[in-house]
């Protein structure tokens, strides 16, 4: 009576697995595409916009810490989702909808900021700094966009979204450190930080 | 309800957004690299090696500007080539990555061909 279930159970577990698969393989080849760009594009070393900033560096500076701080808020909004933050008591009905937000915003303003890195710098390999910055560059578009499939493909483990998106910040966590964090602590003299 | 509505519309602006951007990636590719470009030995260095930080145009990128400011900087070009070969603050040492020729072509050309 139990070999069906079980065969089923299987079926399952074997079509969860393959589900997370596709999920890697799209990622993986958004961010190896991106790599592959920045490597074999030249770099033209302009800087497009700046808006009301000094320079496109400082734009992308606050930018990024932007996007961090949209990061940030989506996580604990995710906890609180998940039942990790106890706060508020009740979640209201639009956590969810808040937590979309905060990530597509955080996404949105760190399209103009890779973009002049890839457009105008690529992917470099020197310093470690910026060689660690590329990678997780290219990673974290890809994550992002399993981040997306994985929200909208039924059938998918439930530790799956928590880790992708878990990976997604962790990546632009990193980018941060190794571009705005460094800005702030490392630029050259004379640099203005707006 | 509305506040869905707007997030919705929101993330099919992202999906634009991004489409637009990769599109722009692509379509902006520059024509012949700088580098095939440059006339002379210190303008193809420039763009190899200097022009990703402080500007195809020496205008300044992360690194500070060049173009115009590097002889008032630097009265002795000395200081200069050693700034370059040795490195400081937020910028790498090319010592061992340039030749003294290349450095002191390199640095030729931000105090000629780039205003000084």
């Amino acid at each position: 009576m139990t070999a069906p279930a079980v065969g089923h159970r299987d079926t399952r577990t074997a079509s969860a697995n393959t589900k997370v698969l596709g999920l890697f393989l799209a990622g993986a080849a958004v961010s190896i595409l991106l790599g592959v760009y920045g490597d074999t594009h030249t770099p033209t070393g302009e800087q497009p916009y700046n808006l009301f900033f000094t320079a496109t560096i400082q734009l992308k500076v606050w930018f990024a810490m932007t996007a961090v701080a949209l990061a940030l808020l989506q996580v604990l909004l995710a906890m609180r989702l998940y039942g990790k933050l106890k706060w508020p008591r009740t979640a209201p009905s639009w956590l969810g909808d808040a937590h979309r937000l905060c990530g597509t915003l955080a996404f949105l303003i760190t399209l103009p900021v890779a973009y002049q890195c890839l457009w105008a710098l690529g992917f470099q390999t020197t310093p470690t700094r910026v060689l660690v910055h590329s990678l997780t560059g290219c990673l974290f578009y890809g994550a992002f966009v399993a981040k997306v499939l994985a929200v909208r493909i039924h059938g998918l483990p439930g530790w799956s979204l928590p880790v992708i998106g878990g990976i997604v910040f962790t990546a632009l966590v990193v980018i941060f450190l190794t571009s705005s964090v460094w800005f702030f602590t490392d630029r050259p003299a004379g640099l203005p930080l707006f | 309800m509305i506040f869905k509505r707007i997030v919705n519309g929101i993330e099919a602006v992202a999906v634009v957004a991004a489409l637009v951007w990769a599109f722009m990636l692509f379509a902006n590719e520059p024509g012949e690299s700088a580098a095939a470009q440059a006339v002379s030995p210190g303008a193809a260095i420039f763009a190899s090696n200097c022009a990703k930080c402080h500007g195809a145009d020496g205008a300044g990128l992360i690194g500070p500007q060049l173009a115009g400011t590097v002889v008032e900087k630097y009265p002795d070009v000395a200081d200069q080539i050693a700034l370059v070969t040795t490195g400081r603050k937020g910028m790498p040492s090319f010592n061992g990555v340039l030749s003294d020729k290349q450095i002191q072509e390199v640095v030729e050309y931000t105090r000629t061909d780039l205003g000084g």
